[in-house]
C-alpha cells in the first residue's frame, strides 16, 4: 500500500504527463494540497517509488531557464497507475461513512 | 539570489552527486527560491539520502560491527608486532606476525568498504576515536605511541582495493 505523499506524488506525475519532472511536480503538489513540498521529500520519494518499480525517471535536456541544466523526468507505469487505484479506492471505502463526505452529499442533493 | 548565497549552496550541493546535483540545482534556478531556501533544500536533501542509507543493517554491520572492534584488535597486534621487532623472538615469529597483521587490516579495510561505501567516512570516525583515545595512554618506554597505528596503511591499502573493485 501507498504512503499519502507517495500517492499525491503519483498522482501528480500522472496528471502532468510528458511534462513530469521535479519541479513541475513540486509545484503542483504545492498548489493542489496547498502545503510546502521540500525537495529532499520530494526526490527521496521518487527515489523509493523507482526502486519499487511504480515510476520510472530519466534525465531529459537542459533548458535556459533551469541555468543549462537539466530535469529529472518522471513516468507512472502501469504498476504505479494500479497502486495509485487501489490506494484511491481504500480511502473512498474507509470515507463511505464519515461525516464530512455525508454532509457534502447532503448539500450537493 | 545573491552570489555569495548562490556560491555558498552550488558548494553545499557538492556532497549530492553529479547527476542529482544538476537537476536538483536545475529545479532551483527553475522555481528562483531564494538563497536561504535553497541552502535549506539541499541539506534538507543530503540528510534525507544519509538516513535513507542507514535503513539498511550493512552501514550498522560496517560500523560497529566490524570497524570499532577491528580498531582495537588491530592496534593490539600493532603493538604485538612492534614488541616483536624490539625484543626479536626470531625472524619466523616476526614475519608471521607481521603478516598477520597486514592480512587482517587489509582485509578489515576491504570488508568495510564492500559493505558500506557511502559511509565509509562513518568508520573512517570509528577507527579513529579508538586510536587517538589508545594514543593518548600509551606508555610504554621502549615503543613509540605511533606504533599502535602500524595497521593503519594495509587497512587504507584494503580500503583502496575495495573502492577500485567497486568502480570497474
Amino acid at each position: 500500500m501507498l504512503g499519502e505523499f507517495e500517492y499525491v506524488l503519483i498522482t501528480a506525475a500522472a496528471g502532468l504527463g510528458d511534462k513530469a519532472y521535479g519541479a513541475a511536480i513540486r509545484e503542483e503538489i504545492e498548489a493542489t494540497t496547498g502545503r510546502k513540498c521540500s525537495i529532499g521529500a520530494l526526490y527521496t520519494t521518487i527515489d523509493r517509488l523507482e526502486t519499487k518499480g511504480l515510476i520510472t525517471t530519466w534525465m531529459a535536456d537542459s533548458t535556459p531557464q533551469r541555468g543549462g541544466r537539466s530535469k529529472r523526468m518522471v513516468r507512472v507505469t502501469p504498476k504505479g497507475v494500479q497502486s495509485a487505484k487501489s490506494f484511491y479506492e481504500a480511502v473512498v471505502r474507509v470515507s463511505r461513512g464519515a461525516s464530512w463526505v455525508t454532509e457534502r452529499k447532503a448539500g450537493a442533493s | 539570489m545573491t552570489t555569495f548565497g548562490w556560491s555558498l549552496v552550488e558548494t553545499t550541493a557538492q556532497l549530492l552527486d553529479s547527476d542529482r546535483r544538476e537537476y536538483v540545482l536545475g529545479d532551483l534556478v527553475e522555481t528562483a527560491e531564494s538563497a536561504r531556501q535553497a541552502l535549506l533544500g539541499i541539506l534538507g536533501l543530503v540528510l534525507r539520502l544519509e538516513a535513507a542509507v542507514w535503513k539498511s543493517w550493512r552501514p550498522w554491520l560496517a560500523a560497529f560491527g566490524v570497524t570499532l572492534p577491528a580498531s582495537f584488535f588491530l592496534m593490539g597486534v600493532s603493538v604485538s608486532v612492534s614488541h616483536a621487532f624490539i625484543d626479536w623472538p626470531g625472524t619466523a615469529t616476526l614475519v608471521s606476525k607481521a603478516l598477520l597483521l597486514i592480512a587482517c587490516s587489509l582485509g578489515a579495510g576491504y570488508v568495510v568498504t564492500t559493505l558500506s561505501r557511502r559511509t565509509l567516512w562513518v568508520s573512517a570516525i570509528l577507527c579513529c576515536s579508538p586510536c587517538l583515545f589508545c594514543l593518548a595512554r600509551f606508555r610504554v618506554p621502549s615503543l613509540s605511541r605511533f606504533s599502535l597505528l602500524l595497521f593503519l596503511l594495509p587497512a587504507a591499502w584494503g580500503v583502496r582495493q575495495a573502492l577500485r573493485k567497486v568502480r570497474t
